[in-house]
Order: structure tokens, then sequence, then C-alpha cells
């Protein structure tokens, strides 16, 4: 009887189209053995999570081993999301742990992987700042947004991580305020704050630019 | 709205997080005020900068990992994965979930049995205090004494033995027992016998059991005979196997010998159970209370064992009290030629040994023990003394 009441419960889970369903009945659907949902998350947040951690840190190596740890804690809390907050709050808290991890590390040892944009990596040794990807425009305007993109990337350098991360978040990610205050644990008015004076000086960064050398 | 106001709306207004009447109130003071339209501008800057960056890709391979690993653990959950009742669900039904209800129900009824039935363990018993019970239990004859081959607690010694319920210990025998026992008592007990068992009403329990052992206390006379310590010394070798094989059992001098057959036949005719010497000594010392009961139904049983020296010095005396002097020499010789007698006792067992001997007539064994008696420090006087008796004894026999 409570087999062929587990068999009736199993049998009675819809058969919907994932695409439309939120992010936290995705994962509960992953949770409960729908390994479709999981791709369908992985869609949605992987870039996103990828492009935050590259901005965040300026080495796409890093950023793609540090995406690649998010989503394996992301797969093994399966079952352990409550539906307290929000998938994207559950997600972007995991990142930001790995984030404060490998800050703690590189803290710890200064001459470790990342330690800076201007850090050279791959084959062509040109600095990590200008291998983040931009917008390809054509002819002139793709110099130009080239060069603004790079401008960009090094006042991102420039700003301390707790602003950076509240820009990103806000700008790449496009998390809200009030989801950012939830993900850092902090006062909205704070985030608020910190994008502000983000903002300022990536302003005077790309004014800088803009008045050439 | 104020300046103040406007400034704390501006990222709110460029983020798009304004709800409609605030922001069609912030732009209305942002028509009015030069400085926040420009700020508002620089902003927007910033975001068509940030708008720029290209989107990144994850790599093929990464998304492949992490596919593989998302269907791995779709393939086997974790076992707290899923809602409440899938968990329970996996719980219940998880072969470790059955495997320990199996032993806990398994348990459960063997302890139940257990609870009702109890264990026959007699160790178990006496360990619970049940001392009584088994000290009741009826020592038994060769051929119903199998479970007298467990261990069973030493007897207590004659003066302090509890005086035992006679009725109620006989109600604990079982029937057979207790018809020799009736029968037993219809036979006339002889004075000194009677005297003898006197304070040992316990020991009428274990009746039945002198009737094997008095059939075998002739052997005794051999093994007295043989002189020093030779006597109550078993060999379990008897015992085919078991741990008890090739082991011996020395016995006190106040076991008695004649018990110690018993445990010896048991053995062999165990023929091969695992008795090991210790539970044989233990199953000697236990007949000890049968020798002892040995007087009260057949008192020539007392003279045989005392003449075997086994109770030392006290049977000899008790035996010459009786009258039998040569059966308390005997019993002072088995004593003396032990050897456990030190000091005034042996002078005491030396100087009563020749006086019955002279008495008996047995002139080179007198001779002996008073040659003995003259050697200890405090036997010179009596050595004398028995020395003219001897002379006075000589005499006639020259004179004739």
């Amino acid at each position: 009887m409570f087999l062929s009441l587990l068999s009736k419960r199993r049998a009675s889970r819809p058969v919907l189209s994932l695409e439309g369903q939120s992010d936290e009945d995705l994962y509960r659907r992953f949770a409960g053995g729908e390994e479709r949902a999981f791709r369908v998350l992985l869609d949605r947040h992987g870039d996103k999570v990828l492009g935050y951690l590259t901005r965040f840190f300026g080495d796409r190596e890093l950023a793609t081993d540090l995406t690649q740890d998010v989503f394996m804690r992301v797969i093994r809390s399966a079952g352990r999301f409550r539906g307290d907050s929000s998938f994207t709050t559950f997600l972007y808290r995991i990142v930001r742990n790995l984030c404060v991890d490998v800050m703690r590390s590189r803290a710890a040892h200064p001459d470790s992987r990342a330690a800076s944009l201007e850090r050279t990596a791959g084959p062509d040794d040109r600095p990590l700042a200008e291998t983040i990807p931009g917008r390809e425009p054509d002819g002139e305007d793709r110099a130009l947004s080239g060069e603004l993109s790079r401008a960009l990337a090094k006042g991102l350098e420039r700003l301390p991580p707790e602003q950076r991360e509240v820009f990103l978040m806000r700008e790449v990610e496009g998390l809200r305020f009030a989801e950012i205050a939830s993900i850092l644990d902090v006062n909205e008015n704070t985030v608020k704050s910190r994008m502000h004076y983000a903002v300022v000086s990536l302003r005077k960064a790309l004014a800088a630019f803009r008045e050439g050398p | 709205m104020t300046s103040q106001e406007a400034e704390n709306l501006v990222l709110d207004y460029v983020y798009g997080e304004l709800s409609a009447d605030r922001k069609a109130e912030f732009e209305s003071f942002m028509a009015r005020d030069e400085g926040l339209r420009a700020e508002v501008e620089s902003l927007m800057d910033v975001r068509r900068a940030a708008a720029s960056l290209e989107p990144v890709r994850l790599p093929r391979e990464v998304r492949k990992t992490l596919i593989r690993a998302a269907e791995r653990k779709v393939a086997k959950p974790s076992f707290l994965d899923g809602d409440l009742l899938t968990v329970f669900e996996r719980f219940f039904l998880s072969p470790a979930f059955t495997g320990a209800l199996v032993v806990v129900v398994a348990l459960g009824v063997g302890v139940q049995l257990i609870l009702e039935t109890g264990i026959d363990d007699r160790i178990t018993r006496i360990e619970k205090g049940e001392r009584d019970s088994v000290h009741r239990m009826p020592l038994g004859r060769a051929d119903d004494d199998r479970e007298s081959f467990a261990p069973r607690p030493l007897q207590p010694s004659a003066e302090k033995a509890p005086k035992a319920d006679v009725s109620t210990t006989a109600e604990a025998l079982p029937k057979k027992v207790r018809r020799r026992k009736r029968l037993a008592a219809r036979k006339p007990r002889p004075k000194a016998a009677a005297t003898a068992s006197a304070g040992t009403s316990q020991k009428k329990v274990m009746a039945q059991k002198a009737r094997t052992t008095a059939d075998k206390a002739a052997k005794l006379k051999e093994t007295v005979g043989a002189g020093s310590g030779g006597y109550g010394r078993i060999a379990a070798k008897s015992a085919p196997t078991g741990p008890g094989r090739g082991k011996s059992i020395t016995i006190d001098k106040n076991i008695i010998g004649s018990m110690a057959s018993a445990p010896r036949e048991n053995q062999a005719r165990e023929g091969g159970d695992a008795v090991s010497a210790g539970t044989g000594a233990r199953y000697i010392e236990a007949d000890m209370t049968t020798a002892g009961l040995a007087k009260e139904e057949s008192p020539d049983r007392d003279k045989e064992r005392l003449a075997d020296g086994i109770d030392g010095l006290n049977g000899a005396g008790s035996l010459r009290a009786q009258g039998d002097d040569a059966g308390s020499l005997a019993a002072y010789m088995a004593a003396i030629s032990k050897g456990d007698l030190k000091g005034s006792r042996l002078a005491d067992a030396l100087y009563r040994a020749a006086d019955l001997a002279l008495r008996l007539g047995r002139i080179e064994v007198a001779r002996t023990f008073i040659k003995r008696l003259a050697g200890l420090p405090d036997g010179e006087s009596r050595a004398k003394k028995l020395q003219e008796k001897l002379k006075g004894k000589l005499k006639p026999d020259k004179a004739r």
C-alpha cells in the first residue's frame, strides 16, 4: 500500500515545459531527479556567473574554474534548498563565498594565480584586462568600444572588492539592490552607497580615458 | 522632493528601480535641476560603457562536465536531497533501514524470549544469587549427574554452614531422590553418626550422593596405603579430550579422597566432555558435602573415611573417642605421612599415634613415632613417657 502510494505520487508529478519555470521550481525539480532542469538553470546562469567572476578577478581561466566549482556546489546542494530566498540569491551567495575564499588565498599568497588584472596569461601574453571581451562593433565604433571596455576593466580593477562586487552584481548581472543586500547580508542603503562610490570612481576612469593621454 | 531626496534616488532612477509615481516626481524635479541632470547623464555613461562588455560564454567542456555531474547526482541522489516526503521515502525503502529493522526485530524477539523463558545457565543463576537453589540440586548418582559438571559453589565449612530448612530442601529434590532419602531415613542411625552429623542438616539433602561415594571408599585404602600425599590426587587424564586432559587435581586434606574418584569416573564416563580440571575440582569440593552425609546414612563410612586420614587429626580423634583405635591409628598415620602437620600439632599426632600403636601392640610403629617425637623440640618429655610405656609393654613379653 505504501509502495503504491509512492508510485502514485511519482506518477502525479506534472510534466511541464521547463523553460517557463522559475529558477526555484527548476532547482526543486532537479533535486527531485529531473536532470533537464539543471540544464535550464545552467543555461540561464552559467554565462552570467562566468562573466561576473571574469570581471571580478580579471582572470578568465580562474573564473572558469570557479564557475565550475560554483555549479558543482549547486549540484551538491540540491535538496537542501528550502526556498527561503530566491535561487539567484542562493547562487550568488555561493559565488561570493568562493570569491571571498580566493581573495583570502590571494592575500595569503600574493604571488598566486590571478594576482591582478595586469598579470599576463595565455599564449599572446596580453594583459588580462585586454582579454575581457567587449561588444564587437564595426569600424571606428569597434576600436572605440574596445578601448572603452578596457578602460572600464581598468577602472573595475582599481575599485575596492566590496564596490566592485556591488557594481558587477547590479550592472552586469542585473540584480536589484535589495537582492544584492540580501546576498551580501548588508543594509540596502549600504549597497547603494557602495554602488554610488563605484560609479563615481568608474566615471572618473572613463572621463580620463575620453580626455586621452 | 528636496535636493537631498533626489540625490538619494539617482541610482534607483538610473537602474529603473523607482515606481512610476516616484519616477515621474523625480523627472519633474530633474527637469528643474541642471546639476542633477548632469549627474544622471554621467551615470548613464557608465552604464553604457558596462553594456559594451560582451557577455562571456561558458566553455563547452565545463558545461559538459557540469551536466555529467548533474546526471550522476540524479542517478545517485544524496540521502537528504529532496523534500521531506522524498527523504522519508528514500529512508524507509533503503536496504540499510530494512536490515536494521530486521536486526532490531530479531533482537527484540530474542530479548522477549529470554525474559519469558530465562537462560538455563547455572552460572548466571549463581550470579543472580540463586546459590541456594543450586545447592539444593541433587548432585546425583552416576546416571543422573551430567548437570553436576557445571561449576558449583564451595560448600561452606561445617561450623559456618547455615542451617538449611530441611522441609524446603526436601521439596526441592526430585521425587526419585526424596524417595531414596525416605528409605535412608528408615535405617537406624548409630549414635556416633548422628553426633557427627549434628549441625549439618543441610547435608541431608546430599544423602543420595553418599550412596554412590560409599561404594568407592574402599579404593581409598589403597591410596592411603600408598603413602604421602599420593591419595586424593586425581588424574584428569582420564578425560580423553578437553581442557582437563593431562591435568591433575590435588585435593587437600579436607577433601574426602573417596569423593575424588567420583569426578574421575564421571569424566571417564563422559568420554571427552570438556570438563576442565578446575571444574572437576569444584565438583569434588561440592561433593565434600556429600561425603559428610555418608555419616548420616552409613556410620561405617565414617570409620573408613576417617581411617583414611582424610579428616586428619579431628577424624582420628573422633574415631578414638568411638573406641576405634585401629581406625584412629590409621587416621593419625595418614595425617602424619601427609606431611602437613607442624610443631605441636605434629607432636600431638605422633604422641597419640604412638600411644595407639602401643595399645594395639604395634611396637615397631610405636617406636618409629616415638623416635620421631623425640626429635621434636617439644616432644622430648612425651617421648620419654612413651618410652617408658614401651618398656612396660616389652617387659611382660620378655618375662614371657
